[in-house]
């Protein structure tokens, strides 16, 4: 290291840690943006409640990721959040593949054009004599209660129609395996049972 | 010998574009390994690619500090100070030389000649690397362009 050299680091160290700093940075989004999954690979989530245990995304990955999943992501809002009703229309209903409601939010939601209709599924919720979702039973309500916070009321699940996953002109149907996973409690173990 | 300034300028410009090549070869490979390195990633586990894509980056960038403030300034202010010289006229003055102390100014290594001449005492740039040496409590006969010393003949007492 000669001379002049040392005496420019003097002045020029933040240059240096700067440079250093940003090429982490930027390699560190890049690398984020490049590989995150694609829609096809990742299945949204929007709960209408409290999400007490987030593991639930792990279990969720690990039974879809014969599916090519790669992501699960929960979104949820309380329903008396003064925020609900913006986040479920613009997180829930256009963003998500499937959503978890309390029937009384769905009752008040436009079903034709927002959610997919189902077919193959029992106990399900039905608009116009189409079916549009699945009310979970006291079994899976049981089974995912280590997961999320359910009430006293019913509860639907459904799959958006904007969702590539299942909704209309949908490219997979991992939403709609996902959608008889969770309604079919047999299946749903927890992280005690496993 | 005497020096030339227009042919230390021809000398340092191309140095410097030879410096600046290398540079683009180094740059242009380096965002040749990285980008492939981010496409290899692609549908598989991308910590050791985008660690590795780190390390050269943050390797690459301090090159780019170093080389930037280092020897593409120093290469810079040469050919200013050559521009300079070129610019000047020559001056000739006979004198006695006093001391020669090592003297940096812009990162350009010289040394200053304080010579006690007709017009009294001068300081004198000599460039390190001149092809002549000047030595205390000698007289010389001083040619200089912009203060620099560009050629010197001894003296008899």
């Amino acid at each position: 290291m000669n001379k002049s050299f040392k005496t420019r680091l003097y002045y020029d160290w933040v240059l240096y840690l700067l440079v250093a700093a940003a090429a982490i940075l930027i390699w560190y989004f890049a690398f984020g943006l490049f590989n995150a999954p694609a829609p096809t690979e990742t299945i949204r989530v929007f709960f209408a409640g409290k999400v007490v245990d987030r593991s639930f995304e792990d279990l969720a990955l690990s039974k879809m990721s014969d599916n090519g999943v790669k992501l699960v992501e929960i979104d949820s809002c309380l329903v008396d959040d003064a925020a609900f009703s913006a986040k479920y229309a613009a997180v829930g209903l256009n963003g998500c593949d499937v959503v978890i409601a309390l029937e009384s939010v769905i009752d008040k939601t436009e079903c034709e054009g927002t959610f997919a209709e189902l077919n193959g599924f029992e106990n399900v919720y039905l608009r116009d004599g189409k079916a549009y979702g699945v009310f979970l039973e006291k079994s899976a309500i049981t089974a995912l209660s280590a997961y999320f916070s359910f009430g006293d009321s019913n509860y639907v699940a459904l799959i958006a129609a904007s969702s590539v996953n299942g909704g209309d002109g949908a490219l997979t149907d991992n939403a709609v395996v996902f959608l008889r996973w969770i309604a079919d409690n047999g299946k749903v173990q927890t992280h005690t049972e496993n | 010998m005497k020096l030339s300034p227009e042919a230390l300028f021809v000398g340092e410009k191309a140095r410097l574009k030879k410096l600046l090549t290398i540079f683009v070869v180094v740059a242009i490979l380096w965002a040749g390994v990285s980008v492939t390195l981010l496409l290899l990633s692609k549908g598989r586990q991308y910590l050791w690619f985008m660690v590795a894509d780190m390390v050269i980056s943050v390797a690459f960038g301090w090159y780019a500090v170093w080389f930037f403030t280092n020897p593409y300034r120093d290469g810079k202010n040469l050919l200013s100070l050559y521009r300079r010289m070129s610019a000047s006229a020559e001056t000739t003055e006979t004198g006695v030389c006093e001391s020669v102390d090592e003297h940096t100014k812009e990162n350009i290594l010289s040394y200053r000649v304080t010579a006690l001449t007709g017009g009294g005492e001068r300081y004198l740039t000599l460039l390190e690397g001149a092809p002549f040496t000047i030595e205390p409590s000698k007289r010389y006969l001083f040619t200089t362009r912009a203060n620099v010393i560009v050629d010197c003949e001894a003296q008899d007492e």
